[in-house]
């Protein structure tokens, strides 16, 4: 949000954007009128609207491309769906013909119980994670979490960087650190080897940190497989 | 059967609601309609340059179907079942790709002696309208509701009121606050203005 615009003249402009007020309209003609801050304000929120809106566009057009089916749907598509199918405990309607000999009433009874225990499961997850969702972390909404601990907001430097999160054994995290000012498009400036605690110290690299960043802890079990993922952002405060 | 879905949310909502009453008709049908995350993911794939090869999409299909099938008690009906899903198949799809870049990364520094340097100007992500995707799932939980209703399902702010159980104004309050922090977050990612 602009801090350099007074509260009345951002409520102008937030009663233009919401469709309170038009443009022509006073007093929002004359504050556009005078106002170069209030029109750059105007414009990028209306920027960030049509953003959206090609994000709708793009999904109406994805979801139209997907209900046409594609000439590469086959038989691997139908074996993803039979994995969706056991993910969910049920069998796919084409798969439905009851050749394994299960009557209905067992597979019924087999279903409900996948689906309630699918959903205490999901519940228990989303209950004990709730209060670690970090909403800045793009990655958070689809998975598990390494909580972030510090550095985090204003911070004086970037001593260590620490997070949490109980690896398996074997297990490893890579840290990412991403230059966050603005007009570096988040380049990649560290990536770590693997680290077997969750924390990270910059020693002499402190000074080649940019003043913003963006960092990314992954959690790999012993295999390489992704456990779980955490982002958050500092800023160089002195 | 469930009874239809309240007035002004999408039929889909009873159907969501079947199936996770364990109805046997239901699930099958939502495990056939789901079929769209497989084809939107390839779609998306083959946007991208097919930075995924046909195995890893197969894995990343069961994949988000479990982020969804985990996350359908929280579908509510503001738009078409598939709609929401899409949003899932794109973050899934972005998620899966940074993994696989990371992964590349790390083989790479490894092949070298000691510890190499990064790769400055690497970037993280596939496209502008993936980083809108991203910066979007990021808001704050109320500002993102608002956003994702007016914007991504057409809802006016009256509608939006009382889906949410708010006044119009504090609705639009919020919405214009997540467009304040969307606009910071994309002018930053761009690095220029979002406009």
């Amino acid at each position: 949000m602009s801090e350099s615009l007074p509260e009345e003249e951002l409520d102008i402009v937030r009663r233009i954007l919401t469709g309170d007020l038009r443009r022509e309209e006073e007093p929002a003609r004359s504050l556009l009128d005078r106002s170069p801050a209030a029109r750059a304000e105007l414009e990028q929120l209306e920027g960030v609207e049509r953003r959206l809106t090609e994000i709708v566009e793009e999904t109406a057009d994805e979801l139209h491309r997907a209900a046409a089916g594609t000439a590469e749907a086959g038989a691997e598509e139908e074996r993803i769906l039979a994995g969706f199918a056991e993910a969910a405990g049920a069998a796919p309607a084409q798969a439905a013909a009851p050749t394994d000999g299960v009557p209905r009433l067992a597979r019924l009874a087999a279903v409900v119980t996948a689906v309630a225990a699918t959903l205490l499961a999901v519940l228990f997850v989303l209950d004990r994670g709730g209060e670690d969702v970090d909403p800045l972390d793009p990655d958070i909404p689809l998975g598990p979490t390494v909580r972030l601990d510090a550095p985090a907001g204003a911070v004086p430097d970037y001593e260590e960087f620490r997070w949490t999160y109980e690896l398996p054994a074997g297990g490893y995290f890579e840290l990412l650190i991403l230059d966050a000012r603005a007009g570096m498009a988040l380049d990649e400036v560290f990536a770590s080897p693997r680290l077997r605690e969750p924390r990270w110290r910059p020693g002499a690299r402190l000074d080649s940190l940019p003043d913003e960043i963006r960092w990314e802890v992954t959690a790999f079990d012993a295999g390489g497989a992704v456990l779980a993922t955490g982002s958050g952002e500092a800023r160089r405060s002195p | 059967m469930s009874a239809a879905a309240p007035a002004g949310l999408h039929a889909d909502l009873a159907f969501v609601r079947d199936v996770l009453a364990g109805e046997a008709d239901a699930v099958r049908s939502f495990v056939e309609r789901m079929r769209c995350i497989p084809r939107v993911q390839r779609i998306r794939n083959e946007k991208l340059g097919r930075p995924l090869a046909p195995e890893d999409l197969a894995d990343l299909a069961q994949e988000t179907f479990s982020v969804v099938w985990g996350k359908l008690a929280e579908f509510r009906g503001e738009a078409a079942l598939e709609t929401w899903v899409h949003h899932f198949c794109v973050l899934s799809l972005l998620n899966h790709v940074r993994r696989k870049t990371r992964e590349s990364r790390r083989r790479e520094r490894e092949e070298l002696v000691g510890e190499a340097p990064s790769r400055p100007g690497a970037r993280t992500f596939a496209s502008d309208l993936d980083l809108v995707h991203e910066a979007l799932d990021g808001l704050p939980p109320d500002e993102r509701e608002v956003i994702r209703l007016k914007q991504l399902c057409g809802r006016s702010f009256t509608e939006i009121s009382a889906l949410l159980g708010i006044s119009a104004n504090t609705a639009k309050t919020r919405y214009y606050r997540g467009l304040g922090v969307l606009r910071d977050t994309l002018g930053k990612a761009f690095g220029e203005e979002s406009s």
